[in-house]
This record gives structure tokens, sequence and C-alpha cells, in this order.
């Protein structure tokens, strides 16, 4: 009766261990078992199918076999450990990827080496985005430079911004007075040389500023999805309670990366096989899209307007799409021409 | 032990110029005890080098008669005792000799000169002997040390060698080597030290003080000292391949954590980089500040 369990925490040693099934699974379903410590703190539902227990594991973290029998405790006692771990059977396979994000922290999901990119708030707006660039990221931190709290996020989005800013700004201008820029005039309008704090409160004052999300490093991955989805927000920035330091950013890529990285091991939902017009992921009637001539300021307006991150490029005769223009395509685009 | 083995090379060299028959006293490592059961100690002074150098050979015709224990001695046991003199003043004497009623004022005895001060060791019989220092042609005493009156009506060094010092030497010796001697030195203030003073013990007897040393003692550090090589390998130098995620880093090398890297300082733009670990994994923070 007892079936092979899906152990999830490899990082913290557990491993599969024929043990844990002997005194946790009696139904011939998959289950997650997780050490009880590694538990994200919001994570884990009340369910009455969630059972705590301890096991003995080896207490070596390299390869060797696992403990056959959970009664020779005598002679095993020096080299195993007690660990409480939960034991969460999955009674539907569809909801499998649903349980591995409710039952790891974004701690899991963080990468061996992170990169931060960090800008304090006076740095102006012009050289942090080629800081950007260089780095090859989509996104810096903002610092408070008189504090050095954390104070926003500032992304591809905001370059976007800045540029249609600019540029109707300047549009304006030449239609009122019907005259061209003069260099001098170009100089004072130049919005890109202000810092980034001002920049930030000119949005706040537009109305524009997304309130500054950050997620706990021990709260669930659900969670953090869950914010991802509802806030509309690409990027989410892992902050540690304890001293405060965001340890990295969680982004779409990097939760899918995470579904992934575990696949492996756990079962197919039915989901993926079908089809995904049939699954409704995605935007299938009234598609924004661009043409191969559309200019690139429409199609930055369009990026804006919709609140879209991306857009199809279609070739005009025959409707076929050819391309893919997305914030950061178009924020190289604009920066290396 | 540096200096006691440097002298011990320099009497190597002299005494295999003297020929073979003799040993060198105290050698093999340890401690350099000079126990030497010959009542005539012969001093050598090398002239090739200009360097007065002691030499203590010990006679071929008695069995182990180079690390001879005292307890082998019926009669006179010697005891090494350091002389110093230390140059009062700014400019340092050229030579430095001494004389004692040991030999009856026979011989000058040369002292080495190491940085600032003059010693030499004597090996003496316990009890009282008078000395003397000769400084540049001047015989001059040691107001530091006791004195007594002589004959000729002016003042004589005068030291007392008990027997039991050396046995409460051999205690500390066997307790912890060198702190012991310093310590030694340093209660008793006399010359009847038991162990050369080498630059580490003298180190002790100085004090801490608030004055600010000169440049000119910092003259010879020109530069900064070499960065260890390990620490050249800079992962953010790496090119990262394409289709990984631009915010991962490869995995660091432990040495490289908690160590400030900067990017040169371009277009007003200041770069300063650190990879600390947090549990099991690690963050790269890039700071970009304006300055």
């Amino acid at each position: 009766m007892f079936l092979l369990a899906q152990v999830m925490a490899t990082a913290n040693g557990l491993r599969r261990n024929k043990a844990i099934l002997s005194e946790l699974g009696d139904e011939a379903t998959t289950q997650f078992i997780v050490s009880k410590r590694a538990l994200p703190k919001n994570g884990l539902k009340d369910s009455p199918n969630v059972h705590f227990c301890d096991v003995s594991l080896p207490r070596e973290t390299g390869p060797g076999p696992a403990i056959e029998q959970a009664d020779s405790e005598e002679a095993e006692e020096k080299n195993v450990i007690y660990r409480t771990v939960a034991s969460i059977p999955i009674e539907d396979s569809e909801m499998v990827y649903c349980h591995l994000f409710q039952l790891n922290s974004c701690y899991q999901a963080m990468a061996k080496n992170n990169k931060m990119i960090v800008f304090t708030d006076d740095m102006n707006i012009r050289k942090a985005f080629y800081a950007l660039i260089y780095n090859s990221a989509r996104t810096g931190l903002v610092l408070d430079s008189r504090t050095y709290c954390l104070s926003s996020v500032l992304s591809a989005t905001d370059f976007i911004m800045v540029l249609m800013k600019l540029w109707k700004f300047r549009e304006a201008i030449t239609s009122i007075t019907g005259l061209q820029l003069t260099e001098e005039d170009e100089k004072r309008t130049d919005i890109t040389e202000m810092p980034i704090r001002s920049w930030k409160e000119h949005l706040h004052n537009d109305g524009k500023l997304k309130p500054f999300q950050t997620i706990d490093v021990e709260d669930s991955l659900y969670s953090a999805a869950e914010r991802l989805s509802s806030s509309r927000i690409h990027r989410l920035p892992v902050m540690d309670p304890h001293c405060g330091d965001c340890m990295f950013i969680i982004t779409h890529r990097r939760l899918l990366h995470f579904i992934w990285q575990h696949a492996a091991l756990l079962p197919k939902p039915e989901f993926l096989r079908e089809r995904v017009r049939d699954l409704g992921v995605g935007t299938w009637s009234n598609i924004k899209y661009i043409l191969h001539e559309t200019p690139l300021i429409d199609a930055l307006d369009m990026l804006m307007n919709e609140k879209i991150s991306g857009v199809p490029v279609v070739r005009d005769e025959d409707g076929l799409e050819v391309s893919f223009a997305s914030e950061h395509n178009l924020l190289i685009t604009v920066i290396f021409s | 032990m540096g200096n006691n083995q440097a002298a011990l090379h320099k009497r190597d060299r002299t005494g295999d110029g003297l020929g073979g028959s003799g040993g060198v006293v105290g050698g093999g490592g340890t401690r350099a005890r000079a126990y030497s059961n010959n009542p005539h100690s012969p001093f050598h002074q090398s002239t090739e080098d200009g360097c007065p150098v002691q030499v203590k050979i010990a006679k071929s015709d008695e069995e182990g008669g180079m690390y001879a224990d005292a307890s082998f001695l019926s009669d006179t046991v010697e005891y090494p005792v350091v002389f110093k003199w230390h140059a009062t003043n700014s400019v340092p004497p050229k030579a430095v000799y001494i004389c004692g009623s040991w030999d009856n004022w026979k011989r000058k005895i040369p002292l080495v000169k190491s940085s600032h001060d003059f010693s030499t060791i004597v090996d003496l019989v316990p009890g009282k002997h008078e000395y003397k220092f000769l400084v540049d042609g001047k015989w001059v005493v040691d107001d530091n040390q006791p004195k007594t009156d002589n004959q000729l009506g002016t003042e004589n060094n005068v030291i007392g060698i008990d027997e039991a010092d050396f046995e409460v030497f051999d205690a500390l010796d066997k307790d912890l080597a060198s702190s012991q001697a310093g310590e030694a030195m340093k209660s008793t203030n006399q010359p009847a030290s038991h162990d050369t003073p080498n630059d580490r013990e003298l180190e002790k007897l100085r004090v801490f003080t608030q004055e600010i040393p000169e440049k000119k003692d910092f003259d010879k550090a020109h530069n900064p000292p070499v960065l260890p090589p390990h620490l050249l390998q800079v992962i953010l130098n790496k090119d990262t391949p394409v289709q990984c995620d631009p915010n991962v880093l490869p995995e660091p090398n432990h040495v490289m954590l908690n160590h400030l890297y900067a990017l040169s300082i371009k277009d007003g733009v200041m770069v300063l980089s650190a990879t600390h670990r947090y549990r099991k994994k690690y963050v790269t923070t890039l700071l970009y500040k304006p300055i």
C-alpha cells in the first residue's frame, strides 16, 4: 500500500525514505513530505489531511542508503536525527503545482547567487537606465539616499513612461508655439536628467505611482504568486524580516523556473496535456497589435495605455505575426539607437 | 626563538672554520642553553666579517660533552649570563667590550650589536663577579646595575650568580618557553637571564603610548600589500550566457564573500559591490551612487 512519496524539501536534506512512508501513508496517494522547519509561515492550510510526525533521517547529507526499518533505533541512534515532518496528500493532481507553491517559502525559489542592482534616489534617471542595460537587468531597487531604506523599484515601465512624458511635453510645446525646439529648450525640458526621487514624486502627483510592495522571505510562493497577479506587477522584492535586506526579486520567470526544477519529481497534472486555447490562458479576443510600419512612439503609447508589457508585431498584408515587442526590447532599442 | 637560531647559525659557521673536533653548544633546535663544563670557555673573535662571534667548544675527550647535563659535573658548573649595554646616546657606540673578575680582568669580551643594544653571553660559575664595560675605549659602568667600589677608587658593576635562579628558570621553561623568559626579565630586571633577548621579548618590556609614530618609520612601505590572487576572480566580470537569467550569477568562492569590489568612477557614478551569504545562498549587491 505504500507509495513513493515525493520529497520536496531537498534543500533541507530530506530524501526518499521508506521509513517515513510506513508511518505516514496508508492511502495510495502521492504525498508531499516536507520538514516542518522549512514550511513557509503562511503556506500550510489547516487541512485535516495534513499529518505531522517525527521521522528519523540519516545524519549525513551525503549519498547513502535510507534507513530501512524504523524499529532499528538503538543501532542507528547515533546516526539519525529526528525531525518533524508534515505529509500532505495530493488528492487532486490538478492542484499539484498549487501545493508546491504553498509548501515552499520564497527562499526556496532564490537562485544560488542573486545579483541585486541598487540605486540611490539622487541618481539621475538616464544613468540609472544605462546601468540597467549594462547589467542586462530589467529591475533595480531604489534606496532613499538619506536613510538608505528601500523606497521603490525602477523598471523598464518607468523608462517608457519617462520617454512618453518627454515626447509629449515637447510635442505640446512645438504645437503651441509652432517653432522647432532649440537646443537650449531641449536641455531645459530634458526630464531624464532629474533624479529618481523627483521622478517618483512626479508619478505620485499624477496618481500613477503604485505602492511599493515587498514580501517576506518566509512567506510561501503561493502568496507571492497571488500578490503578483492581484496587483498586476511583475516584480516583487523579497525581504528578510530580521535584517530588512532585500534578498532577490520574485518574477514570473523565477516562479516558472521553480516549477520546472521540480516538475520531474511531481505527477503531471491533466491540464498540461490540454490545448492552451481550451484552458483560456492568455488573451484571445480584442488583441492589441502593431504593424511593421507602426512608429515606435505609438507602440510605446499602446503599451502604456493598455497596461500591457508586450505587443505582437504583425505583417500588414496577411496578418501573420512575425515578431513580438516587449518593454525590455523597446528599452534596448531606444537606448542604443 | 628566532634570534637564538640566527645566533646559532653564526656560531655554526665559525665553528666549522675552526675544525671538526669541536661542537657547538646549545644546538639541536632546542633552547640555546649552554652548559659547558669547560672552566675556560674560549672566546674567539672572528676577524673575517668584523663581527665578534662567541664560540664555545666542548672537549672531545668527554663522552657527551656537548650536551653534558649539569648532574654529571662534580666541580664547577657554569651558567650562561647575558650582559647587555644599552646605548643611551642617539649615536650608538662603535664597539663595546666587557671585562670581569671571572678571569682576573684578562680578556676583553666583545658585545654583539643588535639595533640599539649590545649583548653577549658569558658562562659564569655561581658567586659574585665584578665587571666593567669598555665603550669606544672608555671604561664605564652601567648605572642601572648594582655597583661596588674597587681598589682603584672607581666603580665596578657587580653581579651575583645563584644556582637557585637557574632552577627556577628550568621550571619556567617547562611551563611556557618564551613568554616566561620575557616575564622573568621584566621582574628581575637584571642581566642574569638565561636566554638571549630577542625582539619579541623586548617588545613585551616596552610600554604602549599614545604618541603617534613618526612618518619615517613607515617609509619602507611605499605600496599597499599585494592583492591575493584568488580575489582577482571577480564573478561580476564573467560573461553570463544569454539564455541565463541576468539576475543570476555563478556561485561565489567563499574567499570572495564580504569583500568590497568597486568600479572606477565613470560619469560621476560610483559602483560598489559585495557578496554576502544568506543561509545557504548568496546575494550580490551592486550599489550605484552619484558622487
